[in-house]
């Protein structure tokens, strides 16, 4: 699922970001980290989460192109 | 630079990290701004004394990454560049809560091969959900690590020793990675984008690898309760909107005070000298040109410092990131996105700070739109000409009982200003199509509470880089206009005869354009002399009308004001609709040399300086025009 599309308070993983801009990969959005959804702003947008021990607020465009699995789906 | 008793290092971090304020209580005010040849930007450095060394360090701007995205960060990239072999190290800066951050910089320093110490601040908030080995961590990644708390006080002694000590060159991360790669970077960014990536993937993963079994932090999954109510989607805008009427209340409040003491001290200064010099040129010169010039950049250093240390306590408390939350989705419609609203903020004290503000902005479109829509915010040089003119020509009654009518105009004039910075960016964002993408990408730091004396040291570099930029400017401008304003064509004496000088020519000249608008040639004067500073207006009508110090005697101006008859109607000067138009017209017009010398520097384009100059004048002369026959 897309990352704009995970609940609020929810640990998912991320699967892949392709075309995002390099700051948030070095931010470490990327592949194989962890990311906490804490809260949308007004029409979603924009979308607060924890990754990589920062708490980040990024645009809605931006956490569309992010495909995340949820932590618990991720177990099995 | 290499010499035993001196070293030089360099201050390089993340943002967050406590890297200023621990400059600030190594070297306290014992700085000076230095500009190297290359770089325009002046840098902060600060020296301190160890035992019989002299510390010299040069506080860059913090960064995630030394591939840069906005101006900001070039800084940092390539004075590291630029110095990094005639340095004796980089002193670098990270804390406990952002230590994967602060690696991925120091993966990038090390494999540059700079030499470097490992400062890690914030020491003092180590819990059962935040664990960190310094040791373990030192030993992986090949330069010492010094444990510190800057606020509390912790591990300083230790780290100014230890800076005395030669510095480690790291372990590389990378071993493909050189510096050729990251100057080519600089100018195109583009065009590596694939190689980044791959890299950037492979520093995560070693840095992954180092802090497993080094650093543990538990992240919450829900918000803590002071951001539930920050950034809540009602209430967290009802407190934003409640703490900008405060700090306006503040800086009006406030600021009249020294304001009115530092318009005396110079009004008294000149009538000193007056009585003691001798009349002549030289006199003149010094009183009502040099004098008079300096009086009006500090006149406004009260209120810029006052919304500074707002602008300031925000930032540093980790609130202005929450507000950038908030206003993100608001602004994108005009072309900004939430970082614009600094720069729209300190435009409210003066253009030129707010200006170069836009700095932190990335994207270089946004940063455009921002920096175009900045000057159309009602600054304070705007105040004294509001005020003079809305005393004149709108009656003091209450309507509905409550509202002062006076007070309304103002606070519709304060709300046409950010209706036409919003208009100015819905405008550039359609003229200025191009591929970059309107995104946020913001860090959200942790709550925390700044030392007053950091507050301070701040608003005071602010404050005094106002007085530089653009005092220099309108000093000189002054003294030009005062030049003009009493010297004649052909002659080079003075005359009192206004309407005989430069100035009084001019105002002449250009009376047939000005009367659409209900203007005559005095008010001309007045506009054509206020293009130094907006506020230099009421001065110079206070030299038209004779009124011997038009600002101490406020009520003499304004009864000669009020009898004033336009010449070209034989009506009185100051009608409704004259005033209006004139409240409008400074509200639209680029009436200051000090914001185009800084859009010229910041946008380094000629044209486009002009271009501001031009259409702002001609959206200027225009809703003057409309409101004066309106009214009329």
């Amino acid at each position: 699922m897309k990352l704009s599309e995970l609940p609020i308070g929810t640990e998912a993983l991320i699967i892949h970001s392709h075309q995002i801009p390099l700051r948030l990969i070095e931010l470490g959005v990327l592949q194989g980290h962890h990311v906490i959804l804490l809260k949308k702003g007004w029409k979603g947008d924009p979308v607060l989460i924890a990754v990589n021990g920062k708490k980040i607020a990024i645009s809605k465009e931006l956490a569309e192109k992010i495909i995340v699995r949820k932590r618990e789906e991720s177990q099995d | 630079m290499k010499n035993p008793k001196i070293k030089t290092y360099l201050l390089v971090g993340t943002p967050n990290s406590g890297k200023t304020t621990l400059f600030n209580s190594l070297t306290g005010l014992h700085k000076k701004t230095g500009n190297y040849p290359g770089i325009t930007v002046g840098k902060n450095i600060g020296e301190l004394q160890v035992e019989d060394t002299l510390i010299r360090l040069i506080d860059l701007p913090g960064t995630y990454t030394l591939i840069p995205n906005s101006d900001d960060e070039e800084i940092t990239t390539q004075t590291l560049l630029e110095y990094k072999d005639k340095i004796d190290g980089v002193l670098f800066v990270g804390s406990v809560k952002s230590l994967p951050a602060n690696l991925f910089l120091l993966s990038q320093l090390n494999d540059l091969g700079v030499p470097a110490l490992f400062v890690i601040n914030m020491i003092d908030e180590l819990d059962k959900n935040l664990a960190l080995d310094c040791p373990k961590l030192s030993e992986r990644i090949g330069i010492p690590v010094l444990p510190i708390s800057a606020k509390k006080n912790i591990g300083l002694e230790e780290l100014k020793k230890a800076l005395l000590l030669p510095m480690k060159t790291g372990k590389k991360f990378l071993p493909t990675s050189d510096e050729n790669l990251l100057r080519e970077i600089l100018n195109n960014k583009e065009k590596f984008h694939k190689t980044l990536t791959e890299n950037i993937k492979k520093r995560h993963k070693q840095i992954d690898k180092i802090l497993e079994g080094v650093y543990k932090k538990e992240a919450g999954k829900h918000l803590n309760k002071i951001d539930k109510f920050l950034l809540h989607n009602v209430f967290g805008y009802v407190f934003f909107a409640f703490v900008l009427f405060s700090i306006f209340q503040f800086v009006f409040h406030f600021a009249s005070y020294p304001m009115d003491w530092i318009d005396a001290f110079f009004g008294s200064i000149n009538e000193y000298l007056k009585s003691v010099l001798p009349e002549n040129t030289f006199t003149a010169f010094l009183t009502d040109g040099l004098i008079t010039g300096i009086n009006g950049v500090l006149i406004f250093v009260p209120q810029i410092a006052i919304l500074f240390f707002f602008i300031i306590v925000m930032e540093e408390s980790g609130y202005m990131s929450r507000v950038i939350f908030l206003m993100d989705k608001l602004m994108k419609p005009f072309g900004m996105n939430g970082k614009s609203v600094v720069p729209l903020l300190a435009g409210t004290a003066c253009a030129v700070p707010a200006i170069l503000s836009t700095r932190n902005i990335p994207n270089k479109k946004q940063r455009l739109i921002t920096l175009l829509a900045v000057p159309f915010i009602t600054c304070s040089a705007r105040l004294p000409v509001y005020v003079m003119i809305i005393s004149l020509v709108i009656p003091e009654k209450n309507i509905l009982g409550i509202f002062n009518l006076q007070g309304l105009v103002f606070f519709g004039l304060y709300l046409l200003g950010v209706f036409a910075a919003l208009v100015s960016g819905a405008i550039s964002k359609f003229l200025l199509r191009s591929k970059y993408q309107n995104h946020l990408i913001i860090e959200l730091p942790e709550y925390r509470f700044a030392t007053p004396k950091h507050i301070a040291i701040q608003v005071w570099d602010k404050t005094r880089s106002f007085v530089v930029e653009a005092g220099k400017i309108i000093v000189v401008l002054s003294i030009i206009i005062w030049f003009l304003s009493t010297h004649t064509p052909g002659s080079l004496s003075r005359t009192s005869q206004i309407e005989e000088t430069y100035l009084g020519k001019a105002g002449q000249f250009i009376e047939p354009v000005l009367k659409p608008l209900g203007y005559d040639w005095k008010i001309g004067i007045g506009i054509i002399s206020s293009f130094a500073a907006r506020e230099v207006f009421v001065s110079t009508l206070g030299i038209i009308y004779e009124v011997k110090d038009a600002e101490e005697t406020p009520k003499a101006l304004k009864e000669k004001l009020s009898n004033a008859i336009n010449e070209n109607t034989g009506k009185p000067l100051f009608t409704l609709a004259s005033g209006l138009s004139l409240l409008v017209f400074y509200a639209f017009a680029m009436q200051c040399m000090s914001t185009l010398a800084v859009i010229k520097q910041e946008t380094r384009s000629l044209r486009l300086t002009l271009w501001v100059f031009l259409y702002m004048t001609l959206a200027a002369y225009l809703f003057a025009f409309l409101t004066y026959q309106i009214f009329r």
